[in-house]
């Protein structure tokens, strides 16, 4: 059964890194450094965003040679609305933080 | 892939292998994660959190699997913290006691076997991003706990090291 629950402040942290620019596909390793959090805690929150259905991922497509394809990431509508409430609860100066925060236009890719 | 073979990659890679088939492409992500990596201490970072991720992946088996992971992790690492000390009583101890002393070897065991019961669901509550400050009450009692019981453990063997080592008359 899953559980309801607010998301930690890490997961929040990540839903805002991806929420950020919605439309933009990520690495797991420029989130860490985003969100200045270790690997060990952003790829279990990644992990669990994507169980419930908030992450969409995918893998290159382009890749330059002598390297294997990396995985992206970028909020599900489901989660980019998780994200934007999350935003909007927070308290006014950590909302002006990520006054950024932007809806994906309908159509990008 | 620049550093394909170097420790931090075949670490990775190894605990990847294991992760269960439903987590592993999350495997293959972090791997291919790390090749990008160009700095060894990053590298280094990286590797071991996604390796900890790697073998305790979250969600894959709920509550039941999570205490069979703890329980094996307890008793492994009981096992190779007394290992070393049930060497050194059967080498050079039992040459003055007639006795393996198994009361205190029990205690010895399962000292570090509870201080990994009692920490685990900190330890998962960190991994997962969760605030342990939430319960006060909770956390200052588990801490309390381990840190007494990590000075029991080490206070007992720094006094027991004489009779491990064959020191005639110890106590």
């Amino acid at each position: 059964m899953q559980r309801d629950r607010r998301p930690s402040d890490q997961t929040l942290s990540v839903l805002l890194a991806l929420a950020e620019d919605p439309a933009q596909w990520r690495h797991g390793y420029d989130l860490c450094q985003q969100t200045g959090l270790k690997a060990g805690s952003v790829y279990p929150i990644l992990i669990r965003l994507a169980d419930r259905g908030w992450l969409e991922t995918s893998w290159e497509t382009t890749i330059p040679a002598g390297r294997p394809p990396r995985h992206l990431y970028r909020l599900t509508h489901t989660g980019l609305d998780v994200a934007m409430e999350l935003a909007a609860n927070r308290a006014p100066a950590a909302r002006m933080k990520h006054a950024r925060l932007r809806p994906r236009l309908e159509g990008t890719s | 892939m620049k550093g394909a073979l170097d420790l931090p990659s075949r670490l990775l890679a190894f605990a990847a292998r294991r992760m269960p088939p439903s987590r592993s492409e999350w495997g293959a992500t972090m791997l291919a994660e790390l090749a990008e990596l160009q700095d060894p201490r990053e590298r280094w970072e990286f590797a071991l959190g996604c390796t900890w991720v790697a073998v305790f992946p979250p969600g894959t088996g709920g509550l039941l699997q999570t205490m069979k992971t703890t329980m094996i992790t307890a008793t492994l690492v009981s096992t190779v913290l007394v290992a070393p000390l049930v060497y050194l009583e059967l080498r050079y101890g039992t040459q003055n006691y007639s006795r393996f002393p198994y009361a205190l070897f029990t205690i010895l065991w399962v000292v570090p076997a509870a201080f990994i019961l009692a920490a685990a669901p900190l330890m998962r509550a960190v991994r997962a991003g969760k605030n342990v400050l939430e319960r006060p009450g909770v956390l200052m009692v588990r801490v309390v706990f381990l840190v007494l019981a990590a000075l029991f453990w080490t206070g007992f063997v720094n006094d027991q090291m004489p009779c491990f080592l064959g020191v005639p008359n110890c106590d």
